[in-house]
């Protein structure tokens, strides 16, 4: 078990989400950075879905209730092992992307990221054992189950690991996996209702820079730039969106929808985040800058097809190290 | 009536939105023909049960007079839009009508706090949109919003009113309300624009239960007046 010392904000148990129920206005919740936590399961012999925690900004203390092997991903939070009594340091630094063995009654202690609004992954040999609702054992805040009790994660919470199915890479603890840095650069294809938008306003897309706004988070995030307008009121029924969509509202800044985005909208859509490039909405905080580079279809297909690879690479390779 | 070949657009590339009202009454907050939606519906079940789902489709999404179709990483969309346009064509045969569930429903007082306002809004009085609210039998056109909310098609149009300016900030849970051209009911307590007429015991989303929701696209519904506060 893991109890929970001191949770940062809005920090919650998270797995690779609940596809397959849009019709029922049920969310996809899951880790915002997803590759990331299935690469971390891999490297722990994990399912790739197994759950894990999603820190977001701020200082969080976790202990240790049993022996626990470790992976953390994501902006990296300084994390440290600790003394049971937390007053003294007894590893300064698990490195993010490596196995890392926490003895039971230990602490671990994550600083706070770097910038505010950046989110890591912390996996667990085993997994996070929460029920499993609809198929999933993450948090759907907006909805109010899953995960934890369905909220965020508090001081004095304890979570429950699973027994670990296979021991991942034992032994091993040298190879690690590398953190994909954010680019800044958000790869989109248009979408439905790019035509209705003027000429200016499809260029300023692509060639001026947005900024994310505070109000964002993971429903979704809202940009702030110049205001992108269509040739006349467009209005359209709304209609089933997913993450990634950009939708103009009539203000005309842009929303990315995130992880736990309402299921239909009615808002123009004027394009969407390649899903490769999903993962990179995790590490956005508000203040960056961020640019869209136009690709079409088949590039987004390929770009997709690639991150499935690079994972399928990892499982064999970590399949070779093993043996 | 006849059913348009829908315009068929990428939302991203492993969505396609399929749209088959596109040219319908530009300029107002229309509804779907109710032929048509239920037709979208059952092509989105038949989508959802047809054995190759598994393989393709990862979610099927009807929206008003639209459905979305997220296929999976490895699927090809030629294939997915031949699979959804044989479908298409075999919904043409009536189908078994879908079920109808009835909600009771207590309206005004307390819990149906805007009804006043309605009612000053239409200039009718509240029995008679009590009457008009209870009369019609509803179709679910689609879930969205939240977990279990489902909009209902087939308001009497004179009940209409237009969403509040300013959200209130907590609707209960059970609240039975009218936005627009629409009507449906809050599965949970959250903050929302629409006027509220009145509450309902049934659980909307439990995601518990077995299904999780009472309601889904396609189906038919019925408010029951189990009594009126003044």
């Amino acid at each position: 078990m893991i109890e929970v010392l001191r949770a940062s904000p809005l920090m919650t148990v998270q797995d690779t989400g609940r596809p397959g129920l849009r019709h029922l206005g049920v969310p996809l919740a899951g880790m915002m950075d997803t590759p990331a936590l299935m690469s971390a399961n891999l490297l722990l012999g994990n399912p790739t879905d197994a759950a894990g925690l999603e820190i977001s900004y701020g200082p969080t203390w976790l202990k240790a209730h049993q022996d626990l092997r470790i992976v953390m991903m994501g902006a990296d939070m300084r994390a440290r092992l600790m003394t049971p009594d937390g007053k003294h340091s007894i590893r300064d630094y698990l490195a993010p992307g490596f196995i890392h063995d926490i003895p039971a009654g230990h602490r671990i202690h994550c600083h706070a990221a770097a910038e505010p609004g950046q989110r890591s992954c912390l996996a667990v040999a085993g997994g996070i054992d929460v029920p499993l609702i609809m198929g999933s054992r993450s948090t759907d805040l907006n909805n109010r189950f899953g995960g934890y009790q369905g909220r965020t994660l508090r001081a004095g919470d304890i979570l429950p690991v699973a027994v670990s199915p296979r021991q991942g890479n034992t032994g091993n603890n040298a190879h690690g996996i590398r953190q994909a840095g954010a680019s800044m650069t958000l790869r989109a294809v248009v979408g439905p209702d790019y035509q209705a938008f003027t000429d200016r306003s499809q260029s300023a897309f692509w060639h001026t820079e947005w900024q994310v706004t505070p109000l964002s988070n993971r429903m979704g995030l809202r940009l702030n730039g110049e205001r992108l307008q269509a040739h006349q009121q467009i209005d359209r029924q709304s209609s089933g969106v997913m993450p990634g969509v950009i939708q103009i509202p009539p203000d005309g800044q842009p929303i990315i929808l995130g992880n736990d985005g309402q299921t239909t909208g009615g808002y123009p859509q004027f394009g969407c985040v390649a899903s490769a490039d999903l993962w990179q909405l995790a590490y956005l905080a508000p203040g960056t800058v961020i640019h869209f580079m136009q690709v079409s279809i088949s590039e987004a297909q390929a770009l997709a097809a690639a991150q499935t690879l690079k994972l399928k690479q990892l499982e064999l390779w970590l399949g070779w190290t093993k043996s | 009536m006849s059913i348009p070949e829908p315009s068929i657009s990428y939302v991203t590339e492993s969505a396609i939105l399929l749209r088959f009202n596109e040219h319908d009454h530009p300029g107002t907050e229309m509804q779907p023909d109710p032929a048509l939606q239920i037709r979208i519906c059952q092509l989105a079940l038949a989508l959802r049960s047809h054995p190759d789902n598994a393989r393709l489709l990862q979610e099927v999404v009807p929206g008003p007079g639209n459905l979305l179709l997220v296929m999976h990483r490895d699927a090809i969309a030629e294939q997915v839009l031949q699979q959804a346009e044989s479908l298409w064509l075999d919904s043409d045969q009536p189908q078994a009508a879908s079920s109808l569930i009835e909600i009771p429903v207590s309206y005004g007082g307390k819990h149906g706090a805007d009804l006043p306002q309605l009612a000053r809004h239409t200039g009718l009085d509240i029995d008679e949109i009590i009457s008009r609210h209870s009369a019609p039998e509803y179709l679910v056109q689609c879930l969205g919003f939240m977990a279990g909310f489902a909009y209902l098609g087939g308001l009497h149009p004179s009940l209409a009113i237009p969403r509040k300016k300013t959200p209130a900030a907590s609707i209960p849970a059970g609240a039975v309300a009218i936005g627009g051209h629409y009507t449906g009911i809050y599965p949970a307590a959250t903050p929302g624009g629409w006027h509220i007429i009145g509450h309902t015991q049934v659980s909307l989303f439990d995601p518990q239960g077995n299904p999780p929701c009472l309601l889904k696209p396609g189906d038919r519904l019925r408010f029951v007046p189990v009594g009126v506060s003044s």
